[in-house]
């Protein structure tokens, strides 16, 4: 037996003790025995078993798409998260609104400390989203401004605009009048293509596309904030539909020409006194019926 | 073909796994040297199998997921330099621990390491499946799809192969 054969003997394992001596007296062979020997010694790298077979078992599982599973829940708790957050958006960008009913007067504070006090049947909208971009305020009705410094105030209404920076004025828009009066500071009122600025006592007043003046005025307030309602010349109609915004009543002129003027005021606390203020002056009877009802009549 | 031999069987199948797919691993890292691809050769082989189990029996496992271990390597696997790490302690040589033995080994072990690196492909598996897998002749010709004889040869080139690079560095 030549000794190639026995080093491939030794290799397999099935060489005797004598034989392999007899290997390792020639030096090449034992050069052969020991590099034979120390390559026995190697190891691979790790082998995780378990989690290539957890791998081998999900490629291998069919209808059961282990591997997608966890996509379809994403995909769930996405499009959940998508529409939640759809709607957030959505419900944020819708316009905040005021209303104070009939009967009531509110006060609302803005997002940037600006105060609104609403007057009877008055509502406002405006947008808390984009309110440091754009400050502003949708109005019917009457309300007074006390408006915080800082950007350009608008107060829009179906009739005209009022720009402001940092004031108090009151404004009122019902029907086809249009009011504006100045507290404190300057505004600057628009109508159609008309544009009047207004200072400290001032107010301006648009009736049926009219325009007129008020005369200047020491209040610092205006007089409904005080729970008194007070006119100048003022047509008996827009009184009486004041009167009904104030007490949440009906009322019902029988008769009555209610295109007459009427100077002066009524009180917001207490019902026959109010009545008593606007008709005895102008001999008109009235009549308190249930539920709110008032009906007037000329007097005989 | 009886219950306990169906590889179609989860268990079976298991068994199987537990029985060779580090040796697979092994097989596959002798030739490429990469652990990760080493890692998805061994996933595609068992899937294959899991694939194919009715087609085959349990004696033909083994050699089944060679072959398809060997096809898929020789198809895509980039070759890299197979990097193998010491286990052992106990040293063939000597008994003696002098620093200038120690030195020498571990010379010895640097350049027998980058030789078996330096190695084809075909004489580094036949060798190390002898050397680190233990496995006689026999099983390594039948996993290679060679003769005993064509193994010897390899096992023979491989050897002096080793020697000749170590032995030109201790000139």
């Amino acid at each position: 037996m030549n000794r190639e054969e026995l080093l491939h003997k030794w290799l397999n394992d099935d060489l005797s003790e004598e034989q392999t001596q007899l290997l390792k007296e020639d030096s090449t062979y034992a050069t052969l025995l020991d590099i034979a020997q120390y390559s026995s010694q190697l190891e691979t790298p790790e082998f995780d078993k378990a989690t290539a077979y957890v791998a081998i078992k999900q490629k291998t599982t069919p209808g059961k798409t282990i591997q997608l599973t966890p996509w379809k829940t994403i995909a769930k708790v996405a499009a959940m998260v998508a529409i939640v957050f759809t709607v957030y958006l959505f419900v944020n960008s819708l316009d905040t609104t005021i209303n104070a009913q009939f009967g009531e007067q509110i006060t609302h504070v803005l997002p940037d400390d600006s105060d609104i006090i609403l007057n009877a049947g008055s509502a406002i909208t405006y947008n808390k989203n984009d309110w440091e971009q754009n400050r502003d305020v949708n109005l019917t009705g009457e309300a007074f401004f006390k408006v915080a410094k800082g950007s350009t105030f608008t107060v829009s209404t179906p009739l005209g605009q009022v720009q402001v920076l940092g004031t108090q004025f009151n404004v009122y828009a019902r029907d086809n009048d249009f009011a504006v009066s100045c507290f404190e500071g300057r505004v600057s009122v628009s109508l159609n293509d008309e544009v009047v600025t207004l200072t400290k006592g001032m107010g301006v007043n648009w009736s049926n596309g009219k325009m007129t003046t008020t005369q200047k005025s020491e209040l610092l307030e205006p007089y409904w904030m005080h729970r008194e309602s007070s006119f100048s010349n003022e047509a008996l109609v827009n009184v009486l539909n004041e009167l009904e915004r104030q007490y949440n009543i009906k009322i019902e002129a029988q008769g009555v020409d209610t295109n007459r003027l009427f100077s002066g005021s009524f009180t917001h606390d207490d019902l026959t006194i109010a009545l008593q203020s606007i008709c005895n002056p102008l001999q008109i009877t009235y009549e308190v019926k249930d539920n709110d009802q008032v009906v007037l009549h000329e007097a005989k | 073909m009886e219950p306990n031999q169906d590889v179609c069987k989860e268990a079976v199948f298991s068994q199987v796994y537990k029985a060779h797919a580090k040796a697979i691993y092994n097989f596959v890292y002798f030739k490429c040297g990469d652990s990760a691809q080493s890692d998805d050769l061994v996933q595609e082989a068992f899937v294959k199998l899991w694939n194919n189990c009715k087609k085959v029996p349990l004696a033909k496992a083994k050699s089944f997921l060679y072959t398809v271990a060997n096809n898929t390597f020789l198809n895509e696997v980039a070759h890299k330099k197979v990097v193998l790490k010491y286990v052992g302690e106990k040293t063939p040589r000597s008994n003696h621990y002098s620093p200038e033995f120690l030195l020498e080994e571990k010379q010895f072990k640097e350049r027998l390491d980058s030789a078996i690196a330096n190695l084809s492909e075909a004489q580094r598996t036949a060798f190390l499946l002898n050397r680190i897998e233990g496995k006689k002749y026999k099983e390594i010709a039948d996993i290679l799809g060679i003769s005993v004889k064509a193994v010897e040869k390899r096992m023979s080139q491989a050897l002096a192969a080793i020697r000749a690079e170590i032995t030109t560095f201790n000139k």
